[in-house]
């Protein structure tokens, strides 16, 4: 019975459509809706502070539009700014802002409206807001122009505003539950638990979807959500588990992979608790990390497994040797560090990721014939968040979308780092020699010597990078994701 | 006058002690709101001001005295706050997610009380014959198997394997009927299995007693029907202690509807205190144990109140 409600659905609609001398997809698509599927709820709705990857795809880049956005290869292409200028030194930035773009409360998206919504994103700070507190004054010579100039070169700068949403004005008091951009989908209603309602904006000042309605489920279960694509209640399953994708049925379905992909995990290995204080101890765990069992046990094969913390796809990847998989160098690099023998480390782990926790038994069993004992600590995310926040822990995994510009890698994941335990001032000195040249060379000479440095001294490790995917019914068309795991809604269609 | 104040008193005492038991134990649990508001990047000294403002905000950098002080005097006027997490009243987000619940324990019972009543006295009727010694053993296996078990079972076959029903999500009666008993059909029947456990050996205890005493022996004598017997005469007493079974059960069915909400996606009251406790997000977890704790002692004054009406005897 369940089956055949959307083909009864789709047949009359086309009968309408055919009545009206109309072409029958067409009409269809327009009332139609695309119902995605996604892990978990969302229940804060302000752009400038939610930094999951799963309301960045479906909130931040619908409901809102950044001066600067990504394409599907990450390539920074014009949004809001219809044109951009960055003056040689990379310090001032000038924005042309698109005729006729409205807020969905019928503002106007002016010069002052997307300062005020700038210089607010660089009062919150931290990851998105950050940047901006570089800026040193927000000028609108007139009402389409804004020009923000810089205290020093910035050479990621736009990158960095391509995760800088622009809300209306006047919505910053309550952004948190009832958000309002200018993006091509207008935000409707929140259940918690159950549906997050988008609509079309029909206002929008670029090309519209070709759907009416966005509809986001939380789904917890992926082989729940894959049921649900397979019986025609979802189009999309945006963040399903590696196992799920594994078992697709591509006759049913299809899956759909980015280009390449720019989520890295990594093991941090410098806390407050200091137990990996010596370079030495986390050269032996590096020797005993078996990078081929791990990819091919925990990621079914799949991802780049290097030593290097940058994504390959990166422009100034390093191929690297690291501390290949070698137990004789290990007890080497072990005895050399002088702990004692059957020393305890405890790794932690967030739960909800079994391939994180069968990477941390893999290692466990090479490091016991190390004398080194692994304790792989499971916890939800407040337990696993708080400790990760304040740094009290002995080595952590964690994983991170990084940006086309690799600056992100140090901003987000190393900061935390040399602002505590990792004491290096050459590495302070070069990330900021890498933020003030916009000399591609000089820059890719600089990443080398970063990632050089960090492979060596080990304050954070990376695995390997995260095979992305989502799954999509075989009616939606032109669906694909980037390469930081954001499925991209805006230009899908759906066919009968 | 002391008497008629004592179940009032009984209720506020219950009630202060639930919230403040939760009220502790939230802030005892590790796990900061305000970190977990923020993500793995709170520790930056760049958000160190933003993440001091949410601590202000939600009065989490006051004294935990204070803070109770605070949460008790809003709880008097009818307060219960906004969620920490998305900042909409508490009152609201429980409105939206209580007829869920509600649905799906009345269903639960309404489907499982006359299931329970025949198969607990059709048993009671047949002591001790195989029809009886099977009615048992069902009804103890039904107690015995967790929900998230059968409920996962169900899922799998009429959900995964077949696609015959819904594996998850939730329609509203008042907008899409059909949709409401698709998607109802797995959870409510989950949730009755228990219940058709608990209530039939209770039915079959009191039916038992029932057909051994006085009234029974002499009825019988006089030459009244078996089936009469049963369903008229010994019905009457052995079915009205159930109505106090079914109010006491009903804490029971709140928690299993956590789980059962869980497993099939329904937007409820128990999935959104689950939410609420796994993001620290303190005044809805407060919010959702307060409602629960009113709606199960009021739910079992109920049962007390029409039990009394029905047996006058009970009332002295």
């Amino acid at each position: 019975m369940h089956m055949y409600r959307p083909i009864k659905v789709a047949s009359v609609a086309g009968f309408v459509a055919c009545a009206l001398g109309m072409s029958a997809p067409a009409a269809w698509a327009d009332e139609s809706t695309l119902t995605v599927a996604l892990s978990g709820d969302i229940d804060n709705f302000d752009p400038a502070t939610n930094q999951l990857i799963a309301f960045q795809a479906a909130i931040a880049t619908t409901v809102f539009d950044s001066l600067v956005g990504y394409d599907a290869d990450l390539n920074v292409v014009p949004r809001l700014a219809e044109t951009y200028e960055v003056n040689e030194d990379a310090s001032v930035f000038t924005f042309d802002l698109v005729d006729g773009a409205t807020f969905h409360n019928g503002e106007a998206v002016d010069a002052a409206a997307v300062i005020s919504s700038l210089q607010r994103s660089a009062e919150l700070g931290g990851v998105f807001g950050g940047p901006l507190q570089a800026v040193t004054s927000f000028d609108a010579p007139d009402a389409d122009t804004v020009v923000l100039t810089l205290n020093a070169s910035y050479a990621p700068f736009l990158t960095a505003l391509t995760n800088v949403a622009i809300l209306a004005p006047s919505s910053y008091e309550n952004a948190v539950s009832t958000p309002i951009g200018s993006g091509p989908f207008v935000f409707e209603s929140w259940t918690p638990n159950d549906s997050i309602v988008l609509s079309r904006n029909e206002d929008y000042w670029g090309a519209k979807p070709a759907y009416g309605q966005l509809v986001f489920k939380p789904i917890p279960d992926p082989q729940v959500a894959l049921t649900n694509l397979y019986a025609g209640e979802v189009d999309v399953v945006a963040e399903p588990s590696t196992a799920v994708v594994a078992q697709t049925d591509e006759g049913r379905a299809q899956i759909i992979r980015p280009s390449a992909s720019n989520s890295v995990v990594y093991i941090e290995m410098m806390g407050t608790k200091g137990t990996l204080a010596n370079v030495h101890l986390r050269r032996a765990l590096a020797h005993a990390f078996d990078r081929e069992a791990v990819k091919a046990v925990a990621y079914g094969g799949q991802g780049d497994s290097v030593p290097s913390p940058l994504p390959t796809s990166s422009f100034v990847y390093a191929d690297l040797e690291g501390f290949p998989f070698d137990l004789d160098k290990a007890r080497e690099e072990f005895a050399a560090s002088g702990a004692a023998e059957g020393i305890e480390v405890d790794l932690e782990v967030l739960a909800g990721f079994p391939e994180a926790e069968q990477m941390g038994r893999i290692w466990q069993a090479s490091l016991a014939q190390v004398g080194i004992k692994l304790n792989v600590v499971v916890s939800e995310l407040s337990v696993w968040l708080d400790r990760y926040v304040s740094r009290n822990y002995d080595m952590t995994w964690n994983f991170f979308g990084v940006s086309p510009d690799p600056h992100s890698f140090f901003d987000v994941i190393m900061r935390p780092h040399l602002e505590g335990e990792y004491q290096n001032q050459e590495v302070v000195d070069l990330v900021r020699q890498g933020i003030e040249t916009s000399d591609m060379d000089e820059r890719k000479a600089i990443y080398t010597q970063l990632q050089e440095i960090v492979v060596a001294d080990l304050p954070v490790m990376a695995v390997q990078s995260r095979p992305i995917a989502s799954i999509a019914s075989n009616s939606v068309e032109g669906f694909a994701m980037n390469p930081l795991g954001w499925p991209l809604y805006k230009g899908v269609s759906k066919s009968e | 006058m002391l008497r008629t104040a004592a179940p009032y008193l009984r209720f506020f005492l219950i009630l202060w002690i639930v919230v403040t038991v939760v009220f502790i134990s939230l802030r005892l649990a590790p796990g900061d709101p305000a970190v977990l508001l923020l993500g793995p990047t709170a520790g930056r000294q760049d958000v160190a001001e933003n993440l001091a403002d949410i601590r202000e905000r939600y009065g989490l950098d006051r004294p935990m005295i204070v803070q109770y002080g605070i949460y008790l005097t809003d709880i008097v006027t009818g307060d219960l706050g906004n969620s920490n997490r998305s900042d909409r009243p508490v009152i609201g987000l429980i409105a939206t997610a209580a007829p869920v619940t509600i649905n799906l324990i009345l269903l639960s019972i309404l489907v499982a009380i006359p299931i329970a009543v025949f198969l607990g006295m059709t048993a009671a009727r047949y002591r001790n014959s195989p029809y009886d010694i099977t009615v048992r053993g069902v009804a103890t296996l039904a107690m015995a198997i967790p929900s998230f078990w059968i409920g996962l079972l169900f899922l799998n076959f009429f959900a995964i394997s077949t696609i015959w029903l819904p594996a998850s999500g939730y329609a509203p009666l008042s907008e899409d009927p059909l949709g409401f008993l698709r998607h109802m059909l797995l959870p409510v029947t989950t949730l009755a299995i228990y219940l058709v456990g608990t209530l039939t050996r209770f039915v079959y205890t009191e039916t038992a007693d029932t057909l051994e005493q006085d009234y029974i022996t002499v009825s019988r004598a006089m030459g009244i029907r078996p089936r009469s017997l049963l369903f008229r005469f010994a019905a009457r007493n052995s079915l009205t202690p159930m109505i106090i079974v079914v109010g006491v059960e009903i804490g029971t069915l709140i928690g299993g509807a956590v789980i059962v909400e869980e497993v099939f996606g329904l937007p409820g009251l128990g999935r959104l205190l689950l939410n609420a406790v796994l993001g620290r997000d303190y005044p809805l977890v407060q919010g959702c144990v307060l409602a629960i704790t009113v709606a199960v002692i009021l739910l079992n004054l109920l049962a007390e109140f029409i039990y009394r009406r029905l047996n006058p005897q009970a009332a002295e």
